[in-house]
């Protein structure tokens, strides 16, 4: 009997994700044409095997994505923080300026509905609700970036309580020095 | 972080060809000028793939965007030549199901010049 397990987007300040000690740091200003320069520039020293082809450059961009564009609305005073640490797994805090993902309830109610469609394989319904749409959603936004993320980061992706910072890790089979 | 897509007519279908990087930049302009051939009458048309090396949420929305399109309109997508991580990307988005795979036919691996 198949059952059907749906992940979730979780607040939790007292995380350990967020602990920064031993992290590496790096500041951008918020400018959307610089994001996957950011993204490279963050990954420069980063283990080949960590890489997956481009996969965890494509997932890094995403969340520097989001702090650019949905957190800092694309306001190049404001500051986009990140701490890395590439050491036996590729570890990540982004922290914008914004207001907080304020949508993050309602957007793990859109996922479980994705989900149940796609476990019922009602694909005309899964369809519709492929990508999310928020009241600040516009035509240019994929809508699931946070669907790949929650399968990609096997550590955890967690929020803390401003919402304006994320948490994230994946571990490697075999791992690294 | 090049991209490029083109187009050609292989019998009665239109073959689109994907290379490179399907980006936040990139992605929004492919979706338009898909969707724009579709909402025009193309209703039969073949992605190929196999020199797409990125897609990111967007480009993923943009795949999205034109499988909803052809279920509104009626078209026939069939894609070729996925791999590497833009496949992954599209499983971890569950979005495979989707698509429909196809092998390649005549024409459809040929180098077009791109449209940047």
């Amino acid at each position: 009997m198949k059952t059907l397990i749906v992940r979730k987007l979780i607040v939790d300040d007292r995380n350990e994700l967020f602990d920064a000690q031993g992290m590496r740091h790096i500041e951008f200003p918020s400018i959307f044409s610089k994001i996957r320069d950011y993204t490279l520039a963050v990954l420069a020293d980063c283990p080949p095997a960590f890489r997956e082809g481009n996969l965890l450059e494509q997932q890094l961009s995403e969340i520097i994505k989001n702090g650019v564009k949905h957190g800092n609305r694309c306001d190049s005073a404001k500051r986009l923080r990140v701490w890395y640490d590439l050491r036996k797994r590729a570890r990540f805090i982004v922290e914008d300026e914004g207001e907080g993902f304020s949508e993050l309830e309602a957007w793990n109610d859109f996922y479980r509905r994705r989900q149940t469609a796609l476990f019922e394989e009602d694909f005309d319904a899964f369809l519709d609700l492929a990508s999310y749409r928020g009241p600040r959603s516009d035509a240019e936004d994929g809508g699931n970036s946070l669907v790949a993320a929650l399968e990609y980061w096997n550590g955890g992706m967690i929020y803390d309580a401003s919402r304006r910072k994320v948490g994230v890790v994946r571990w490697f089979s075999g791992g690294s020095d | 972080m090049e991209w490029s897509f083109s187009e050609h007519e292989s019998g009665s279908r239109i073959v689109v060809r994907m290379a490179g990087d399907c980006d936040l930049y990139n992605a929004p302009r492919f979706k338009a000028a898909v969707l724009g051939k579709m909402e025009s009458g193309v209703r039969r048309l073949v992605f190929e793939m196999s020199e797409l090396r990125y897609l990111d949420s967007t480009g993923v929305g943009a795949i999205i965007g034109i499988l909803q399109a052809a279920k509104r309109l009626g078209g026939e997508l069939s894609f070729v030549g996925l791999g590497g991580g833009p496949r992954r990307v599209l499983a971890m988005t569950s979005i495979l199901p989707l698509m429909r795979m196809g092998a390649p036919g005549p024409g459809e691996a040929v180098t077009a010049r791109g449209t940047r």
